[in-house]
């Protein structure tokens, strides 16, 4: 037991986990609570800002990156680097596209 | 040529035992991690084009997307979401049990978690069913007037994909938890042997940040106007 090669993630109290959910739901209830309010361009970016941190906070806590190597945590951003690029790139396209009518 | 027959013993090792190619139970279980990493990016990639799709449509028809959305079920879309929140925490204190050699608690949490996730689908199903008393699904049966009637159609074309394809990798969530709570019942995982428990919990939280932002996606924005 005492074998640090056998040693997984430090277990952590249940205490942790509860705060961490407290702090998803009140995360929630902002969003609820802040999209029934007009902010115009900012409803997006408040919605997507509180969906990260939510995320941010279960990758964090729930799935070990605090405290993976640097590979897993290379490894796991992976997806969202990609994903970022697809979106990104996708729409700096249509974004800028200006309708041309066809000249007959 | 060089043939090896397998036996039994190679497909699994003894609880807790190091599989030749690694060099201690540590890195054998870096390894898997990231392995599950890699197939989660692929997983992200797949949601992605989904959610680059809706983007593009919404950016393009931005009215006719808002008034759709805020015929979205919001109380229901809500309890769902904080249903997949409370289970995040539930598989981790079902792991955290099994790792403490808690059976009994752990298979409680576990079991718990797939009950959870069950809940999220049958609400999700009593949306659907009113969807489709409302005339809302295209392809089977959307009837909708007024100037936005088309684009509605394409966002509901959008929902439909995303939230189903969304239940269905739930399903495989809870068919994998439930296998994993019948073994952990059973006294197949432990303080050492634990792995697939947490492979199974980062899919299991894959799924949940999928839903933290299909939610603000397809039922919140375009709230307010």
């Amino acid at each position: 037991m005492n074998d640090p090669s056998r040693q997984g993630p430090k277990i952590k109290p249940i205490s942790l986990y509860v705060w961490v959910l407290v702090g998803l739901q009140v995360l929630l209830l902002i969003a609820i609570g802040t999209s029934f309010v007009n902010l115009g361009v900012f409803n997006i970016v408040i919605r997507l800002a509180i969906a990260v941190t939510s995320v941010m906070l279960l990758m964090v806590f729930f799935m070990h990156e605090s405290r993976a190597r640097a590979l897993t945590i290379m490894t796991s951003a992976l997806g969202f680097i990609w994903l970022a690029l697809l979106v990104g790139l996708s729409l700096t396209d249509f974004l800028v596209r200006i309708p041309v009518p066809p000249p007959w | 040529m060089n043939t090896r027959t397998l036996e039994p013993q190679h497909f699994k090792s003894p609880a807790g035992e190091v599989e030749k190619q690694f060099d201690n139970p540590l890195q054998q279980r870096d390894t898997a991690t990231i392995g599950m990493w890699v197939f989660m990016a692929t997983e992200i990639m797949f949601f992605g084009v989904l959610f680059a799709a809706y983007l593009i449509l919404r950016s393009l028809h931005p009215a006719g997307f808002a008034e759709a959305s805020r015929d979205t079920d919001l109380l229901l879309g809500s309890i769902e979401t904080a249903v997949l929140l409370v289970s995040s925490i539930t598989i981790m204190i079902g792991i955290r049990a099994v790792r403490l050699e808690q059976r009994r608690i752990g298979v409680a949490f576990l079991g718990l978690t797939v009950l959870l996730g069950c809940g999220f689908l049958l609400i999700h199903g009593l949306e659907y069913r009113a969807d489709y008393f409302k005339h809302l699904i295209p392809g089977i049966d959307y009837h909708q007037s007024g100037p936005y009637w088309k684009v509605k159609e394409l966002f509901y074309c959008m929902y439909y994909f995303i939230t189903g394809f969304h239940s269905l990798h739930l399903f495989i969530g809870i068919c994998v938890n439930a296998g994993m709570t019948i073994r952990v019942a059973r006294g197949s995982y432990g303080e050492h042997d634990y792995t697939a428990l947490e492979l199974a919990g980062l899919y299991w939280h894959l799924v949940d940040m999928v839903w933290i932002f299909v939610f603000p996606l397809l039922y919140l924005i375009g709230r307010s106007g």
